[in-house]
Formats: C-alpha cells, structure tokens, sequence
C-alpha cells in the first residue's frame, strides 16, 4: 500500500484509526476486558467464544488483526490458526495465553501467528503489540525502503540514516533500534516489544537496557538534528513522532 | 573354604598316620610272632644267627637280643635297657640323628629280651609325601573355590556397580534414570534391590514433579494479582493531583512490586529450565553471535556506569536453545556489574577447547571465595554484602539450570583477581 512510509499526523491521530478485532475467548471476563478496552482505544471488536465459531467468522468477514486464547472449546487456539492459513487467510494473529513456557510459544508461533502474549500482562502491552500487527501489510514490510520523519530518513537499502541530508553515525543496535521504532511510527513501541525484535531477548534484564540505549540514540540523533523525535510514553514504551506543529 | 580345607586336610592327615601306624605295628608283631615260633619250634640257642640272617635278608625290621647280664648278644638295634611292650627309639650311635624305630620288645622263654623294630623314617617320608599331597590339593581346591567365587563375584559386583552408578546420577541431579530391569535369567536379591532403588526414584520424581507443580501454580496464581496491583499503582502514579509525599510512596511500592512480580518470573522460569518442558533438544546455536550481541546490549549501562567490557568471541556452536543461552550471559553480565566496584573490567568470551565449547563471563572485581562459590548457585542464596540490594537471588541459579539443561558443567575460578564463570559444554559433538 504505502511505498514510502512517510508519518506526518501526530500519534493521537493514529489512535482514531481503529481496527477491525476478532477476539477469541471463551473466559467471558477476560473476554469482556479485552473488549472493553481494546473498544476503549477506538477499535471495533467482534468477540467469539469458540474456536469452530471464530474459525467461521474469521474465514467469511475481513479483520485487521485477531487475539487469539490458545486454550478454546471444541477447536483450539494453534489448529483454528494453521486451518485459517491452509484457507488463505492472512490476517494477523495474536496468541493471548497462560502457556507461558519456550515450548508453548514456538508451538504457537510455528501454527502460523505472528505474535504470542503471555497472561498475565499489561493492556498498553497488548494495545501496543495489536496496533503494530494492524499496521503490518503482511509482505510489504520489505518494500518500505525508504522511513522518513520529518526530517530524519532512513534508507534501509544501505542502512544509512540522514538528518536533513547528513549522514548520522549509527551502531549496528542503534540503526536495528531507529528502524523498529520507524515502522511503527507514531505508535508506542513496547519495551518488550523492543527486546525481542532488537536484540532477540524474550527474557527481561534487571538493567534497563533499553533506555540506556534510546538515551545514547537520541544524544546522537539531536546532535545532528537538534529536535527531540523520540518520546518516552510511560508506562507504553516509546515512539518516534514528528514534533507537534507550532500552535499559531 | 580355606579354613575347610586346612581342617579336612589336618583330619585326613592324622587319619593316615594312624592307619600307617596301625600296619606298622601289625608288621612288627607279625614279625615277632614269626621269631618266637622260631625259638619253639628250635629253641632259642639258634636265635642270633637267625637274626643275622633275617638282618641280611632285609626284611625291613631292625632287631636286638639282650640276655640278662650279657647285654645286647644279636642285632643292630641299639635299643639300650628297654623293657616289653612298644616304644620308640631314636637314633644313637651308629645309626645317626633323626632315625627313629618303632620297637616291640617282649621277653623270650629264658628270660632274654627280643626286640623287633621298625625305622619311622619311612614313615614319616610318607606322611611328609601325603602331608604335601593334601596341601597341594588343598591349595588347588581353594583356588578353584576362589576363581570360581570371583567369576560369580564379579558379576555381583558388576551389578552392584550399576546401581551404584544410578545412584551417582541422581545424586548428580538427574531424576529420570533408572536401574536397568533383570534380564531373561532367574530374579535375586540383587534384581529387588535396583527395583526397590527404582521404586523409590519413580515416588521421589512424582513429588517433586507435584512440588514443582505447586510451586508454579503458586506462581502462576499470585502473578495475575499482583499485576493487577501494579496496573492500579501505575494508575494512581499518573493521576494529577497526588501529593509529593504520596507519589513517592507509590513509587516505592511500585519498586517492591516489581521485584515480586520478577521473583515469580524467575521462579517459573527456573521451574520450566528444570523441568521436562523443553521438549526438543535445541538447534545449532552461533554461540559467538549469543556473546557479543549480548554483550553489545549491555555495553552502554557497563560504559555508564563507570566499567569497561570486552568481548573475546570465537566463531563456535553448540546444540541448545538461544533464547536460553542468551539470559545465561546476559545473567552472569548482570552478577559481575553488581558485584564489582566503578572502575572494573568485564569480559565476556566464546571459544572452543580441547573438550568442546565454552562460554564465560569474567571481572577483576572481589571475586567470590571459594568455599562460597558451590553455594552462590543455590536459588535464594545472597553473599552477605548483597542482602538488602534489589534482587531475588535467583539469578545465578538460573545460569546453573540454564547450563545443567545444556549439559554443560559451570565452572566459578578465580579470575586472578576477580571472578570468571565459565559454562563448559562437554557435548559429545
């Protein structure tokens, strides 16, 4: 869809953008918090109880991105996902679960979802991690060579970043660390979130790595450029926006 | 059996001898029976030229004649003064030490007395014959006893071995052998015993398997409380109009929330490296690319911090999981920043040795002595200067399951100064 991901709308646009949810659940509390608050952010959410059911609604109507329990009646979590993609379907799926252990989080992810939740866990984490889903064009992640915002740009065929044109000097971590924050651009992005995708870790380091190395990112980033990108949203991660328009 | 043997043989010995001697005397009286006829039949003036002759002839008896008042008249046998009956008389004179004869002595119808002997000397060659005889088969007996008690021993031993060796094992930490089940030959006692050892391995694996189970059901039950807890504080930091005061204390709760809620995490996570739940043995893991890109992860805050690292990475790879591995170091990376002072060096590094692939974090901080060292592994230990800081305890322990799950053996030396963990994976490649 987008060849070049250009942002421009500041990220409380982003939120108004809701997304079309399938959330598969049969515990009808957490059912009815996930809806709520997934409703609350602005998505519109279908919820289903049953894993035959969902498999149904799933195949017959468009979602943007599915949370799915792994434990369902009748047909669970992993064989609704492995038969939605024999059928084609490609929507995004995201395991909400108790099956907390290595073993059960590649079992989930080699079904065919795209991202695994372990209960029990916080809602920015989920909103977080359903947006990024919702935003991914399954495929065209790799076409997108070119992230600008405002005026940082990243070409991601040579893995140069520019401000305004000058080349800024990026550690290998660093450029992995810009670029994740840039394909979800205006969207918080976890500190899980870039534990996992950044330096691979799927445990959490009593250090705070991540901050260390957003703070050094960002030294680097405003001595090239001089403006602020890079907000620390507490308690939902960080993001990298274009500075908000001067009020006249 | 020795002790059998050396009796029967002194029986059988003392048996023969007595045999041997029952003919022997049988022999002299035979012999003196003959010689007394003799003198009836043609008295007695003829009787030393008899025993001269019969001396001559050898007949294996040795004889002497003593007439009252003329002593010894006849005969070799320097028997002395003697008197009737048996006796025996050692070697004099002409006859030299160590000749002994058995004599009869009996009186003849004058009045001389007749006396018929026997050298024992063929006779005691014969017992010392037998007595060697019986020693040689004695010895020969006890030593087949022995070899064939070995062979059976052996096999005995063999097998004891075997459980003994199972026992190694799970004392050693492994829960889920077993001694191996008799084969197709008749059950003993010591078939009972591996499957008594067995039994008891099978009830003790079932209770720490449902310990296990507690332990993270109560960890998996507690967790969602909690962060439920944490959630409202979160809630209650970021509302407006909170005191100073009060935004401080919630602050602080939200610290000791977190290090409970990291406290079961690490608890579930000991539990699931421990347990059977990895259910595949790994994939070929680049230890090299797990070092440095920890390494590098870590290097800001080590930088910040006031500390240096380096990294001494060589291209190696082991069996296992990289998710797993990578907490290892980043863990032992963790251990080494908190337990040196501003100013010390860390190195992380990968290799291979003579034995396989090694793994080590290292510092030139304090080091850890090295009778604490074997405890520092144990879940919840604290070195006493770390008691009141942040941290569950839980940490090294982790390493220690996480390299256990690998197969491979922690090492903590000193680093001459300092501490270096080392994971030595002893894979059989």
């Amino acid at each position: 869809m987008q060849a070049l991901g250009t942002i421009e709308a500041p990220v409380e646009d982003q939120g108004r953008k809701g997304l079309r949810i399938l959330v598969v659940e049969d515990d009808a509390s957490v059912a009815m918090e996930l809806s709520s608050s997934l409703g609350a952010a602005g998505h519109d959410i279908i919820v289903v109880d049953d894993g035959l059911a969902a498999l149904d609604t799933a195949a017959s109507a468009i979602f943007d991105v599915m949370v799915v329990d792994r434990l369902l009646p009748h047909l669970n979590g992993e064989a609704l996902v492995r038969a939605l993609r024999t059928r084609g379907v490609s929507t995004p799926v995201l395991f909400v679960t108790a099956l907390g252990t290595i073993a059960d989080r590649v079992a989930g992810l080699e079904s065919g979802a795209d991202d695994y939740l372990v209960k029990p866990f916080a809602f920015e984490e989920l909103h977080a991690r359903v947006k990024a889903l919702g935003r991914r064009n399954p495929g065209s992640e790799a076409e997108l060579i070119r992230l600008r915002c405002s005026d940082l740009l990243m070409n991601r065929l040579d893995r140069r970043v520019f401000w305004d044109g000058a080349e800024v000097d990026l550690l290998p971590l660093e450029y992995r660390l810009l670029e994740v924050l840039l394909l979800n651009a205006g969207q918080p992005v976890t500190r899980m979130m870039l534990l996992e995708q950044v330096w691979g870790f799927r445990f959490d380091p009593r250090t705070n790595i991540v901050e260390t190395h957003i703070s050094r990112m960002r030294s680097k980033l405003e001595e090239a450029g001089g403006q602020r990108l890079i907000r620390t949203i507490r308690g939902a991660g960080y993001v990298i926006t274009p500075p908000p328009p001067i009020a006249h | 059996m020795v002790l059998a043997f050396t009796v029967a043989s002194l029986v059988a010995r003392s048996d023969i001898q007595a045999s041997t001697e029952r003919t022997l005397r049988r022999e002299i009286l035979g012999e003196m029976t003959s010689l007394q006829d003799e003198v009836l039949r043609q008295g007695e003036g003829r009787l030393p030229v008899t025993l001269q002759r019969r001396t001559r002839l050898w007949r294996g008896f040795e004889y002497e004649l003593i007439r009252p008042g003329q002593g010894a008249v006849a005969g070799r046998l320097d028997a002395g003064a003697g008197q009737s009956g048996w006796s025996v008389v050692s070697g004099r004179g002409k006859w030299g030490l160590g000749k002994t004869f058995l004599s009869f002595a009996q009186k003849t119808p004058s009045g001389a007395l007749l006396i018929v002997g026997k050298n024992l000397f063929d006779l005691q060659q014969e017992m010392q014959t037998v007595t060697w005889r019986l020693a040689g088969a004695g010895f020969i007996g006890a030593m087949l006893c022995l070899g064939v008690w070995m062979v059976f021993a052996q096999e005995t031993w063999r097998r004891l071995a075997i459980i003994s060796d199972t026992a190694d094992h799970v004392t050693a930490g492994d829960l889920s052998v077993r001694v191996p089940g008799a084969k197709a030959r008749r059950r003993d006692d010591i078939d009972d015993l591996g499957d008594a050892l067995n039994q008891m391995l099978d009830r003790i694996q079932g209770l720490i398997g449902q310990l296990r189970q507690v332990t993270t059901d109560v960890a998996h039950d507690l967790r969602t409380p909690l962060f439920r807890m944490r959630q409202k504080l979160e809630r209650l930091e970021r509302a407006k109009d909170l005191p100073l005061a009060h935004r401080e204390a919630v602050g602080v709760l939200q610290d000791d929330l977190l290090e409970l809620l990291r406290t079961f995490d690490a608890l579930l996570k000991l539990s699931e490296i421990e347990g059977a739940n990895l259910a595949n043995d790994g994939v070929e893991v680049d230890v090299e690319e797990v070092a440095r890109r920890v390494a590098e992860a870590f290097r800001p805050d080590i930088e910040d911090s006031g500390r240096t690292l380096a990294v001494e990475a060589s291209p190696v790879t082991v069996k296992g999981h990289p998710d797993l591995l990578a907490q290892l170091v980043a863990n032992l990376i963790e251990n080494a920043m908190r337990h040196t002072p501003v100013g010390s060096a860390l190195t992380v590094g990968a290799g291979v040795t003579a034995h396989g692939a090694c793994l080590w974090v290292a510092d030139n901080g304090p080091g850890i002595e090295p009778h604490l060292r074997q405890a520092v592994l144990a879940p919840y230990f604290r070195l006493s200067e770390s008691r009141n800081s942040p941290g569950s305890g839980l940490g090294l322990s982790i390493v220690a399951a996480i390299a256990a799950r690998h197969q491979a053996r922690l090492r903590l030396d000193d680093n001459g100064p300092g501490l270096r963990v080392t994971a030595d994976f002893d894979q059989a490649a």
